[in-house]
């Protein structure tokens, strides 16, 4: 028992502070809770830390429920570090708008060790709750601001569609364990490799679970949702909505479709290709429509999972694990890029009248030089330009799709990644060489409130942008190491 | 004695009843009534493979339990946000949901 | 128990009679009654699947909390209007077609799918079902109560009111 609890030594840490946060949260004067968000950061210092000690374990415990392996520790760590930023970025605003509540960092907290749990899972019912820990997490916190309609309306919006999903992968899962018997990973995939079970079933419950999994990571057709809850909910959370709940998902899809369902690609690599396209070519096209800048990301999101959906593709078609570790390398420099370049709408909202869109950074280099040059180097980056961490994702990426065999998915891919670098430069352009309109001019007002907090979560985030971009090897190491040592494989 | 594919139909109909309420609805609370009933059609799956089974029997039903816990906590967050909707706007309607346009 | 399949024919009407029932009315009063109903035939559908334990769970939560939560929430939402709703949606004309299609491809493929099971039922005891969830699935049974908690959490955060100071 001492040895199981190893394992989720990070999440009992992450459990303990939300709920001291939730705690003391009533007892605190309104001034009292500055600072807050820092006891949350504070625990998942030391959950990384642990996690990171243990990283050469390799082991399932909890009667085989959760693995501690090389792919469970680079996902722990990843979403450790996204979580510490999101409350990095989050206490000014919430501030500003009247709701600084210990309540947020609780429900981050436990949606990252819901997140947790999705990636270090191998057993259904243990991912499964994982899965709902983090869902409703995450609508709570794109409702955060009850009072502005487009907030509730947000979460009204993510709750009906993420629940059908969650009804959707659980009818899934229910036709997995009835056609195996088991609920574990492993011996589901040894029972689906023997080839014996019902084909006709097995094509039932990869179409739902497909279809589950889309509704989750915003792929098309079912990616409807997402720019209105990225453009209604809180920034900070949107920030933390377009990042992690991907990545978590993206752990079980690679669990789900290359170990369980591997033997199977038959099955759903077409149907996956149709979706990979449809959704890069939504995200790519619908992108350049947007004024308002958070529905603009949230297109741009829609259009990175298209990315890694084809390497899942070449994960799933392959027998090297080339595929899989470019979708965990991606998805470190996507939460990089993409926290970050809501960081800085999150800093414009603080300092100044800020409606998110696109006219208001016209002339924005003069007023804040710093935020403008941070979100130069993300859109740089999530435009794929080199030196960036984005640059080296897509290339590596695009990569193991030509290495699977799919070289006419991959040039699909990079025209698409040509379209859309359009609306990144965009910014650009309006940011550097656009003169402020004169109505919109007086609503920005520099040096309003700063907030040391969202300064460091926005260096570190360029920073992380920059290093990877130019030094990837110990990031792109680690992820060839987990996909390697995935239990199970 | 009903073979297990009889049990399989009935979880297949009321998962379908329930997907066509949520879709075709237009009431918020309406909506979350369906999604409990495609939860249902689940627990019957879950529990028909459970009971029919050779290997994993008792699995099912274990979890059962846990899809019981979590459609409970889901419908509590479900509502509430509705109630917080109601709030705003006095009425709980999903064409409703149009303050953010494309 | 040893349950045939005329008593199966009529557990399952139990359950979709009211189902449909409840998607096609407009009152929503009497759509969540009709829910009940559906409940509860699916708790009689546990019976006949020996899960006797697993059906008093399901008249316990969904008959006994989640039906009343509801009902709740139709009681404090209601307009003038009483709790007549507005039937269809904007693009309502899909849904019915979708989900039919839905039933019926469902419906041959599992009805006629080869399972690798016998036919015989088991009769797992509630020592076994204790034995499973105590053991082996431990960790996701204390990860549940978080999931409650969050609800818990959700129910303050967003449907309480405030105090006027």
């Amino acid at each position: 028992m001492q040895h199981d609890v190893v394992a989720i030594v990070p999440e009992l840490m992450l459990v303990a502070a939300a709920l001291v946060l939730l705690l003391i949260d009533p007892f605190l004067p309104a001034k009292g809770r500055r600072g807050l968000s820092w006891l949350g950061i504070m625990a998942c210092l030391p959950a990384a830390a642990s996690v990171w000690l243990a990283r050469s374990q390799q082991f399932s415990t909890f009667s085989h429920g959760i693995a501690l392996d090389g792919f469970a520790v680079f996902f722990k760590i990843l979403l450790l570090a996204v979580a510490a930023l999101a409350m990095l970025l989050s206490e000014k605003h919430l501030a500003r708008n009247g709701r600084l509540l210990g309540d947020y960092y609780a429900l981050v907290l436990l949606a990252t060790v819901g997140m947790m749990v999705m990636a270090s899972a191998i057993d259904l019912a243990t991912f499964f709750v994982g899965l709902e820990l983090m869902a409703l997490s995450s609508y709570l916190l794109a409702g955060f601001f009850r009072h502005q309609l487009r907030s509730i309306e947000a979460s009204l919006k993510y709750f009906l569609t993420g629940s059908f999903a969650s009804a959707i992968l659980l009818f899934g899962m229910a036709l997995l364990y009835g056609l195996t018997g088991s609920t574990n990973y492993q011996q589901i995939s040894i029972a689906i490799g023997s080839g014996s079970l019902d084909g006709h079933v097995i094509v039932i419950a990869v179409v739902l679970l497909l279809g589950g999994f889309a509704f989750k990571v915003a792929a098309a057709p079912f990616h409807g949702w997402a720019p209105d809850v990225y453009q209604g909910a809180p920034t900070p959370a949107a920030a933390f909505l377009s990042v992690g709940p991907k990545i978590a998902a993206f752990a079980a899809i690679i669990k789900f479709f290359t170990i369980m369902l591997g033997s199977e690609q038959a099955r759903w690599v077409p149907l996956m290709i149709v979706v990979a396209i449809a959704t890069m070519l939504i995200g790519a096209t619908m992108a350049l429509l947007q004024h308002d800048l958070k529905r603009m990301l949230a297109f741009s999101s829609i259009a990175h999972v298209g990315y890694l959906l084809l390497a899942l593709i070449a994960a799933g078609q392959s027998h090297s694990n080339f595929g899989s570790s470019a979708i965990l390398f991606y998805l470190a420099a996507y939460a990089a890029m993409n926290m970050g370049a809501f960081g800085v709408l999150v800093f414009l909202a603080n300092s100044a009248r800020f409606n998110d869109s696109l006219d208001e950074m016209a002339g924005l280099a003069r007023r804040f030089p710093g935020a403008a040059g941070v979100m130069a180097v993300l859109m740089f980056s999530l435009a794929g330009i080199p030196p960036t961490a984005g640059f080296l994702a897509k290339f590596y990426l695009f990569a193991s799709v030509v290495d699977a065999g799919y070289a006419w998915l991959a040039v699909i891919g990079v025209l698409f990644s040509v379209v859309s670098a359009f609306y990144y430069l965009r910014v650009i352009v309006y940011m550097y060489m656009r003169e402020p309109e004169p109505e919109v001019a007086a609503v920005m007002e520099p040096g309003g409130g700063r907030s040391w907090d969202l300064s460091l979560g926005l260096g570190l985030a360029t920073a992380v942008v920059i290093v990877l971009g130019v030094l990837p090897a110990p990031v792109l190491n680690a992820a060839q190491d987990a996909v390697a040592k995935i239990l199970g494989s | 004695m009903t073979p297990l594919q009889h049990y399989l139909v009935l979880s297949g109909a009321l998962f379908s009843v329930g997907a066509w309420g949520v879709l075709a609805r237009r009431s918020i609370i309406m909506v979350v009534m369906c999604l409990e009933l495609m939860f249902n059609a689940v627990n019957i799956a879950l529990v028909a493979f459970s009971n029919y089974a050779n290997a994993g029997a008792g699995r099912g039903e274990v979890f059962v339990f846990f899809v019981l816990a979590i459609a409970a906590a889901e419908v509590a967050v479900g509502l509430a946000i509705g109630i917080a909707m109601y709030r705003l706007r006095e009425k709980l309607d999903v064409d409703e949901l149009d303050e953010m346009r494309g | 128990m040893h349950f045939s399949t005329p008593i199966f024919y009529l557990v399952s009407a139990l359950v979709i009679i009211p189902a449909v029932l409840m998607v096609a009315m407009r009152n929503l009063i009497y759509s969540a009654i009709a829910m009940i109903a559906c409940f509860i035939g699916v708790a009689a559908v546990f019976v006949t699947l020996n899960a006797e334990l697993l059906a008093a769970s399901q008249l316990l939560i969904y008959v006994g909390a989640i039906s009343i939560l509801i009902l709740f929430a139709i009681m404090l939402t209601r307009r003038r209007s009483g709790a007549i709703c507005l039937f269809f949606h904007r693009q309502s004309w899909a849904a019915l077609p979708a989900g039919a299609a839905l039933a019926v491809v469902l419906g041959i493929v599992l009805g006629s799918a080869r399972f690798s099971a016998g036919s015989a039922p088991k009769n797992p005891s509630t020592a076994n079902l204790a034995s499973l969830l105590f053991n082996q699935y431990a960790f996701p049974f204390e990860l549940a109560s978080l999931v409650l908690l969050v609800a818990i959490v959700g129910a303050v955060l967003l449907a309480m009111r405030e105090r006027r100071s």
